[in-house]
């Protein structure tokens, strides 16, 4: 009888009777029955005295059941409910291997899918928070590893019910939860706030209402609870992308499906192994489809806020304004101060009392004062009164621009103000600009290097304020060309307005190179050729001059495409050639703020009205042919966006085009208010002296690669026999203490000894 | 300093490194001195805490703490174990004050792993039994029963059978027997059939698990573990569905009744006293945190209150009856004598049971 001897083993070993019953559940009833009862019968006991002693072999017993319990649903069916009644209820009672067998048995239970989330989550929460020191009946017993288990139990649970589709049922609920921890004014907020970062940090919750809990907690009356909600908004966002980018690092060992491929290619000898290859590479691609899709994206925490303004008001009301700020410690104060200014220039947003805040830090011997000065930066943009930006600039320049001050605090202050400027160039008047400027002649490269800095800000952004040596040869030039005139920067007037997609116009002129514009759509072929011939017709009758502007590239893909059309306006391109060399010229310079000067341009034909006639008529004719230009130019781009689609191929080509053309200079210059203001760049270009490692390094550093012109003593390379020297060392002793070289050495005078005793003891002292 | 050849060499002795060889056994050291000694019998000294005696408070305290746990020095605890059988039987009156920690102890020794243990621990209960001692029994006796009903489920087979010993032993007493029927008759009959291998299910298939095979019983031992079982077993149902009160009137009748002949007392002047039995409202199940919601087919009857004999036998016949008859027949088919009379016995006990239980329904 097999199986009776299998039993004789059973009764001692509660494990191999778990592996017994998880293979056959139906012939080994009797035992789980029998298990079953005694559990109950030691529940009860545990019950009438949770005493630490017995827990050994009732939490034995617990695994026993829970490992065997989706066998057995009918019997068990109230046990999940009395593992988690016994938790909740007794937790202060039971013996830390006891409590965290149970809560490893209902994790189990749960991955099993006999108890849902649900009940999970409401049973283990709880628990998170029931001993810390915050709470009433704070016991310390081996609290520590249960709130770790329970801490690192959740996760994993939101994370399992998140993977593939999200489980916005669960995570509801949980967020539920960690809303009315919130609630309650204690320290166990901190729990909501950690749970909440790390889900975010692994991108398993990334929504508003995710963002909502940590705007709760960052208004929180605690102070750990702030600065934990704080330190999420400043860092988070951060913490993620490293984390996706290890889960990349980590993926990338997978195979290579192109090498497997090419294995298939050449060791190919039957279907068998060919289909096998054939079906790992499906898995692979499976495999990348999934690992980053596309459709989730990532938005930083600060972008889903619901009400960003009011977020920043309530934060800098309760926790900056007054006195309120006193329960922070200055590094936390400065945490809020970022984080507020973060939210400030983000959203364009106006809390005007914090500038005169900021006033009140702003000094060199602040601590930390780099990481005020870049809030604010950070807080400035074009919407905030230019008086306010004033304000604090001028604050700045006194406290940190002065005679009396180091190289490095004036570099620092002169950055900071060329960040704040660039953000709202009306902050500052020219002569504090001007005496700021001044500082270009500086001995000190750090501060030299902050002056021009701003210098080639201000160049770019209103060169009528610098003096007029510092404004340079292209700024000067624009200034002469009185249509380039922006005047200087006013509040209220937005200059960084794009329209459409910048280079457009390139692409669209590109494509038509490439003859990929016609391509698309045969039936379109028609129509596409109609309507340049239309705009001509509308130009001829709203220009009184009767030339035709056509581009100089235009005209390139007219010759292509259709010949005959060409003919017509060849003749007059020749009289147009110089202005349009001029134009592109031009063009190519503004392209960036084309809606602008477009706006400029009206203006300065109103001007022009006042000048004599000939002038007048050159410049219409110049304006009218950029007008006329400009509408080729939106037609163009109305051509290509409405036809097409651009994929993200178009994109990059988009790109690659303007990189040509010079374009992205300019886009890549400009401050966005998004950007964050790093605090360290603000000290600008610091020199100190090297020290003697260092100087080390950097010679050991220019010898390297140089070995064949060193000393070759000692170095042969190829195989040799001893040298002479060697032989030397070597020699038996009794053979040389005769020689006179060492019977020499008796015989020396006191002086000679002494002089060779001096000789060694400076080798040795030189280590040689 | 020598010079000579043999001043050289006796130190050059001193200085030589002695190689390890494999196989070959170290050499010793110089200062190495020889332990060993040849005796009859070796005696340790026993722990200090072993000699003083019970009745200081600190000494018991500790001693049972020993007693408490099974990775504690075994011949220790039969020692103390001993040591307090003999108080206890000595001058009970001195000990009797502990006696509330004493049998908490005692009760985990019902599922203590050494059977001398176990066995000491039962001449413990037998002697508090025997000695009319049943009042501080009783006021334990809903954790005694716990631990017993824990006892039959053990994995282990030793501790299975003493528990059944134990069980015996409290029923051995009327006034206990009748209590314990009262309180867990559904458990402990529940425990019997698991124990028996008795199955309670009634629609399944295969119905029997043979325990052993009849070959093996004819075994003296084991067929006297199975006689010892039965014996409970019939104990246990007597006590459950016979009528003491009823004997009692036909012999001395009531005490209580006797003693307060001479005065009026109001008929229900003993609802308004103390309960005489522990646990009063237990049935109604106050208190208990987890209870049964499961509606499993003997989980009605888990819950009636077995407090009467008619709910008893009712329960006996209806929940356990099948099984308890189709394992009593198999028994009684052995071929070991003594035990086939014992179940055939048992059956007919049975039988008159059910045939009362039918003809009152």
């Amino acid at each position: 009888m097999p199986r009776r001897s299998r039993a004789a083993i059973l009764p001692t070993n509660i494990a191999l009777l778990q592996n017994l019953v998880r293979r056959d559940p139906e012939s080994y009833k009797e035992e789980f029955d029998q298990q079953y009862s005694h559990y109950e019968s030691l529940r009860d006991i545990f019950l009438l005295s949770p005493s630490a002693d017995e827990g050994e072999e009732f939490g034995e017993l617990i695994g026993f059941v829970s490992a065997v319990c989706p066998s057995f649903a009918k019997e068990t069916a109230t046990f999940p409910q009395e593992l988690s009644t016994i938790i909740t209820k007794n937790h202060g009672e039971l013996s830390p291997e006891l409590k965290q067998k149970i809560v490893q048995c209902l994790v189990m239970l749960r991955s099993r899918g006999v108890i849902t989330p649900e009940v999970l989550l409401r049973t283990l929460f709880p628990l998170l928070f029931s001993y810390s020191p915050n709470s009433e009946n704070g016991i310390g017993y081996h609290a520590k590893e249960l709130r770790r288990q329970i801490y690192s139990a959740l996760i994993s649970l939101l994370k399992s019910c998140n993977t593939g589709s999200k489980n916005q049922k669960l995570n509801r609920a949980t967020q539920a939860l960690l809303f009315n921890l919130l609630d309650q004014k204690d320290g166990n907020g901190l729990w909501a706030t950690k749970l909440t970062r790390e889900l975010w940090r692994r991108g398993i919750w990334d929504d508003s209402r995710t963002v909502e809990i940590m705007t709760q907690a960052c208004l929180h009356p605690d102070t750990k609870v702030v600065i934990s909600g704080v330190k999420f908004f400043l860092g988070a966002d951060k913490e993620r992308e490293e984390a996706l980018e290890e889960e990349d690092e980590e993926d990338e060992d997978t195979v290579d499906a192109n090498s497997l491929k090419h294995k298939m290619k050449v060791n190919k000898k039957n279907t068998r192994k060919g289909k096998k290859l054939v079906a790992a590479i499906h898995q692979i691609n499976k495999k990348n489809e999934t690992k980053r899709d596309p459709s989730l994206l990532n938005f930083s925490a600060i972008q889903l806020l619901r009400d960003p303004q009011q977020f920043a008001e309530r934060m800098f009301e309760t926790h900056l304004a007054g006195k309120n700020s006193k329960k922070f410690t200055v590094d936390q104060r400065i945490a809020i101060m970022k984080l507020i200014s973060r939210l400030v220039g983000t959203h364009k947003l106006s809390v005007l009392g914090l500038y005169s805040h900021f006033l009140k830090y702003l000094n060199p011997k602040q601590k930390n004062v780099t990481h005020i000065l870049a809030s604010a930066a950070q807080a400035s943009h074009d919407l905030v009164p230019p008086e306010t930006i004033n304000m604090v600039v001028r604050k700045i320049a006194d406290e940190f621009v002065t005679d009396g001050v180091a190289s490095e605090v004036a570099a620092t202050g002169i950055n900071s103000i060329r960040e704040i400027l660039a953000r709202n160039p009306a902050g500052i008047d020219q002569p504090l600009l001007q005496d700021l400027t001044a500082y270009k002649g500086s001995k000190s490269k750090a501060v030299m290097m902050a002056s021009r800095s701003l210098i080639s800000l201000y160049r770019e952004v209103a060169p009528e304020m610098l003096a007029k040596k510092d404004r340079g040869k292209i700024a000067t030039m624009g200034l002469m060309h009185s249509d380039d005139k922006r005047g200087l920067p006013q509040y209220g007037v937005e200059r960084d307005v794009t329209k459409g997609i910048p280079g457009l116009e390139r692409f669209a002129e590109w494509k038509k190179e490439q003859g990929l514009l016609d391509k698309e759509g045969e039936d379109e072929k028609a129509e596409g050729w109609e309507q340049p011939s239309g705009d001509e017709e509308d130009l001829g009758a709203d220009i009184e001059g009767n030339w035709v502007d056509v581009k100089s590239d235009e005209d390139l893909i007219i010759d292509d495409g259709n010949e005959d059309e060409s003919n017509i306006p060849k003749e007059k391109n020749g009289i147009k050639k110089k202005y349009l060399k001029y134009m592109v010229k031009s063009k190519s310079r503004k392209k960036r703020e084309l809606e602008e000067e477009d706006s400029d341009l009206d203006l300065s034909d109103d001007q022009s009205v006042s000048v004599t006639d000939k002038h007048t008529k050159k410049r219409q004719r110049r304006l009218n042919q950029d007008m006329v230009n400009k509408e080729n130019h939106e037609k163009m781009i109305q051509d290509v966006l409405s036809r097409n689609v651009m994929t993200p191929a178009d994109f990059d080509k988009l790109k690659e085009l303007n990189e040509k053309a010079g374009v992205e200079k300019y886009l890549g210059t400009k401050k966005v208010n998004e950007d964050v203001v790093d605090s360290d760049s603000l000290v600008g270009y610091v020199r100190h002296k090297q020290n003697k490692e260092e100087r080390i390094k950097s010679i050991m550093g220019g010898r390297e690669g140089r070995e064949k012109f060193g000393s070759a003593k000692g170095k042969i390379d190829r195989p040799h026999s001893s040298t002479n020297k060697q032989k030397q060392r070597k020699k038996n002793f009794m053979m040389v203490v005769h020689t006179r070289g060492v019977q020499g050495k008796k015989k020396m005078s006191l002086r000679d000894k002494q002089k060779v005793l001096r000789a060694h003891v400076d080798r040795q002292k030189k280590g040689k | 300093m020598g010079t000579s050849n043999r001043h050289k060499k006796q130190k050059q002795t001193d200085f030589t490194k002695r190689k390890l060889r494999v196989g070959k056994t170290a050499r010793q050291k110089d200062n190495f001195t020889d332990t060993s000694f040849k005796a009859k019998s070796i005696s340790l000294n026993q722990k200090k805490i072993l000699s003083p005696s019970l009745n200081e408070e600190g000494a018991l305290k500790k001693k049972l703490s020993i007693l408490r746990k099974s990775t504690q020095n075994l011949n220790s605890r039969k020692e103390i174990l001993a040591e307090l059988l003999n108080a206890l039987i000595k001058h009970y009156d001195s000990v009797s004050s502990h006696m509330d920690e004493i049998l908490k102890i005692s009760n985990i020794l019902i599922l203590d792993r050494s059977r001398k243990i176990r066995e000491m621990n039962l001449e413990l209960w037998k002697y508090l039994v025997d000695n009319g001692k049943i009042s501080i029994l009783i006021l334990h006796l809903d954790t005694l029963l716990l631990f017993i009903n824990s006892g039959m489920t053990h994995l282990s087979n030793g501790v299975r059978l003493d528990s059944l010993k134990y069980l015996d032993c409290l029923l051995s007493n009327t006034e206990l027997s009748d209590l314990i029927v009262k309180s867990d008759w559904f458990k402990l009959l529940k425990n019997f059939m698991i124990l028996m291998n008795w199955t309670t299910d009634n629609n399944n298939g295969k119905n029997l698990v043979v325990r052993e095979g009849s070959s093996q019983l004819l075994e003296k031992d084991l067929a006297r573990d199975r006689i010892n079982e039965l014996k409970v077993l019939e104990k246990l149902l007597l006590a459950g569905c016979t009528d003491h009160t009823q004997y009692n009137e036909n012999g001395n009748g009531n005490p209580h009744q006797l003693s307060y002949n001479n005065i009026q007392i109001h008929a229900y002047t003993k609802y308004y006293m103390l309960p005489d039995k522990p646990n009063p409202y237990g049935g109604l199940k106050l208190f208990t945190e987890i209870k049964k919601i499961g509606s499993m087919e003997s989980g009605d009857f888990q819950s009636v209150s077995t407090d009467d004999m008619v709910n008893r036998i009712k329960v006996l016949c209806e929940a356990f009856g099948d099984g308890l008859q189709k394992g009593l027949t198999e028994l009684s088919k052995e071929e070991n004598r003594e035990l086939a009379n014992k179940a055939s016995n048992l059956i007919t006990e049975y039988d008159r049971i059910r045939k009362e239980y039918i003809s009152a329904a």
